[in-house]
């Protein structure tokens, strides 16, 4: 798979931009395939992906370099050659926005960046004569100088599209090509490419968070709010409901918009509603988070990328934050450190030989540890047994041969409360806020949901463009074979034109 | 302010423009905001700071409450920072014409108190939370404390650090979230 991303800037201004936070998601979704570059990339490897940035727009390395860099990823920039240090004024559609000068893409470079070639004015090759085509896949010497190879290997069709003319003159320049979605994966120079909008997925995994509860309904919307406040965003949110006797139900309901609601007819238990959950829920990756607790807002951030990198990680646990009124009891009994007298840091061991051997008897992997569904089926998901369900769970998980990862953050709040603790005053009053607010999304969603949708409009348009392309070729075949027809009824008539006297 | 334009970030000529006002959002005599002030306070109430940064600080409504050593206010607005600095000429106090998306610890060191209220909206900070949750963390020393003040209903984001304590009360027509949470 090769990505296309044009601009990426925290302002999104057109289906063309793509978010700095959207940018930074699908970098840690790439972690569990190889991100290689184009000299290195094999087109039938479904693992392979190449990261290409057309333009190259200023914006590529104020915000998606410095990204790229940290993850060291390499990528390929396709420069339009005469408009290097200036601005899009050819785009009349698009704002006009700075390309990179030489001296950013030279900071690219240093930051795994290759350069590579996107014509000199991006005019459409498919429409010139082969002469003017040759100019446009010229690189002049002053830029060839600044990158020499293994920089302008490649090349990419403006508007990706190409002719057999123009794919035969590249081929004598270039070591390949690149067109959008009409490309072929088995031809080196006319390769395919996924366009990425805002709204384009490029993950190959799912996360579901499940949230089971049972009577805390005057605090489960802050479980809901912490799971739905992630940074690296679950695919789905499942809050399952085991037939609570308290107002559970209705408060639920009020993230209908955003999460998925399951409400049981009777009581199963724990076990069961565990198992039901799993069965129910769509992840790849699977994380319980108790209706009490909170999940900080880079759980899914720090943990998912060890499952998406190391596939023998079953399980990623982390530490906790006991928060409450009672939480000095705990703490003080396993050892946490004090933060404050509500708040107490507890840390567990490294993944190691000597923690597995202990493991047995003492419980490090806690409940709200991220599991691999693959290691779920393998184990036989949860079952009745003499300890608590999420230990005799994790246990038989790293019996079966799967390894554990710990992430050394406090990623999960743990709430240690008596039965009276919750200030309900203060809870009301956030759960208003928090209706407040899942109307003010309702509302949103239906404009920002047309901005993807008109992402997704374009991409289909982008699609269409070749066949567009070869409809026009078919028609203006068929206009010049009526122009000859045309020509030919001409020519009889005037034969038969009676001559006159 | 409005909640509304997801993909456009307000810029430092409209706020100036704001700014044009001494105190445009009436800070001064709103009780909705005498309130927010003493809820401010009562959080810190018998600490005491080392080095403290007001991001968003405006024209400094909220810094001349911070018991630090040392209070530092940056806001985009370069007309509010006039009006902070004739406000607060005391040496205790500096004030910077600075965006948010340039507050890191590379520039300005770090802090045991960081404070932002009102900045966490996507009119100013875009689709690029990331970038700015990285500041405010490279901004706090080891156990530092954010303190954080937003309406709720148009907050879009949650901080990475481990919440600490939480109180909403009515603020004008919204409801206010006023957090403390703790750098690791």
């Amino acid at each position: 798979m090769i990505l296309c991303y044009h601009k990426v800037s925290p302002e999104r201004k057109t289906p063309w931009w793509v978010s700095v936070d959207k940018f930074y998601s699908d970098m840690i979704a790439l972690r569990s395939r190889k991100v290689v570059s184009l000299d290195d990339y094999d087109p039938l490897n479904p693992d392979h992906v190449v990261i290409t940035f057309d333009g190259v727009y200023k914006n590529i390395a104020q915000y998606a370099a410095p990204i790229l860099q940290e993850f060291r990823y390499p990528f390929e920039l396709f420069v339009i050659g005469d408009y290097i240090g200036r601005d899009n004024e050819f785009d009349v559609s698009e704002p006009l926005t700075p390309f990179a000068s030489i001296e950013y893409l030279k900071r690219m470079e240093a930051m795994g960046g290759k350069v590579q070639w996107h014509t000199r004015t991006h005019a459409l090759l498919t429409q010139q004569d082969p002469a003017l085509s040759a100019g446009e896949l010229e690189i002049p010497e002053p830029i060839r100088r600044c990158f020499p190879l293994p920089h302008f290997n490649w090349f990419a069709y403006p508007h990706a599209l190409s002719s057999k003319g123009s794919r035969a003159l590249v081929r004598t320049k270039f070591k390949g090509a690149i067109a959008c979605e009409n490309g072929d994966p088995s031809d080196q120079w006319n390769l395919p490419r996924k366009l990425v909008f805002e709204g384009t997925s490029v993950r190959n995994k799912k996360i579901s968070i499940i949230i089971p509860n049972f009577n805390y309904g005057h605090l489960v919307h802050e479980a809901i709010d912490s799971a739905l406040g992630q940074t690296y965003p679950a695919d789905e949110i499942l809050v399952i409901d085991d037939c609570s006797t308290d107002n559970s139900r209705e408060r639920i309901s009020t993230f209908r918009n955003r999460v998925r609601v399951e409400f049981n007819e009777r009581n199963l238990g724990i076990i069961d509603n565990f198992n039901k959950a799993v069965s129910l829920a769509t992840g790849d990756f699977i994380v319980f988070l108790g209706a009490d607790n909170r999940m900080r807002a880079d759980y899914l951030e720090k943990t998912v990328p060890i499952l998406l990198a190391q596939e023998e990680v079953g399980v990623v646990y982390t530490d906790m934050m006991l928060f409450g009124d009672r939480s000095h009891l705990l703490a003080e009994k396993v050892g946490a450190q004090q933060v404050t007298h509500e708040n107490w840091i507890w840390q567990f061991p490294e993944y190691n030989a000597e923690a597995l051997s202990k493991l047995e008897n003492v419980n490090f992997i806690h409940g709200s540890s991220i599991f691999r569904r693959k290691a779920y089926d393998a184990v036989g998901g949860y079952r009745k047994s003499g300890r608590p369900e999420d230990h005799d769970f994790f246990h038989r998980i790293l019996m079966h041969g799967w390894k554990a990862a710990r992430s050394p953050h406090a990623l999960i709040e743990y709430r240690q409360h008596s039965e009276n603790q919750a200030n309900t005053k203060l809870s009301n009053e956030m759960e208003i806020a928090l209706l407040k607010r899942e109307l003010a999304f309702a509302l949103e969603g239906t404009k920002s949901s047309n901005i993807v949708q008109l992402g997704t409009k374009i991409e289909r348009f982008s699609q269409k463009i070749p066949y567009l392309n070869r409809s026009l070729n078919f028609l203006s075949g068929t206009i010049l074979k009526s122009l000859g027809v045309l020509k030919t009824i001409v020519r009889t008539m005037k034969l038969m034109r009676p001559r006159r006297s | 302010m409005s909640s509304s334009s997801q993909n456009k970030i307000q810029s430092a000529d409209e706020l100036n423009q704001h700014y044009s006002a001494e105190d445009p959002w009436e800070y001064e005599s709103n009780p909705h905001d005498a309130v927010r002030i003493q809820r401010f306070k009562r959080l810190i109430a018998g600490r005491r700071f080392r080095r403290a940064l007001d991001i968003g600080c405006g024209n400094g409504f909220l810094t001349r409450e911070i018991p630090a050593a040392e209070v530092m206010g940056i806001d985009l607005s370069t007309a509010a920072i006039e009006i902070a600095r004739s406000k607060l000429p005391d040496p205790r106090f500096q004030f910077d014409s600075l965006s948010v998306f340039d507050a890191h610890s590379r520039t300005l060191g770090q802090f045991d108190l960081v404070v932002i209220t009102g900045v966490l909206y996507p009119q100013y900070i875009g689709g690029a939370y990331r970038l700015i949750d990285a500041n405010l963390r490279s901004l706090l020393c080891p156990g530092g404390r954010l303190i954080h003040c937003h309406i709720f209903e148009w907050l879009r984001y949650t901080p990475t650090l481990n919440l600490l304590s939480r109180e909403t009360y009515q603020y004008r027509d919204y409801t206010h979230v006023l957090e403390e949470r703790v750098a690791e």
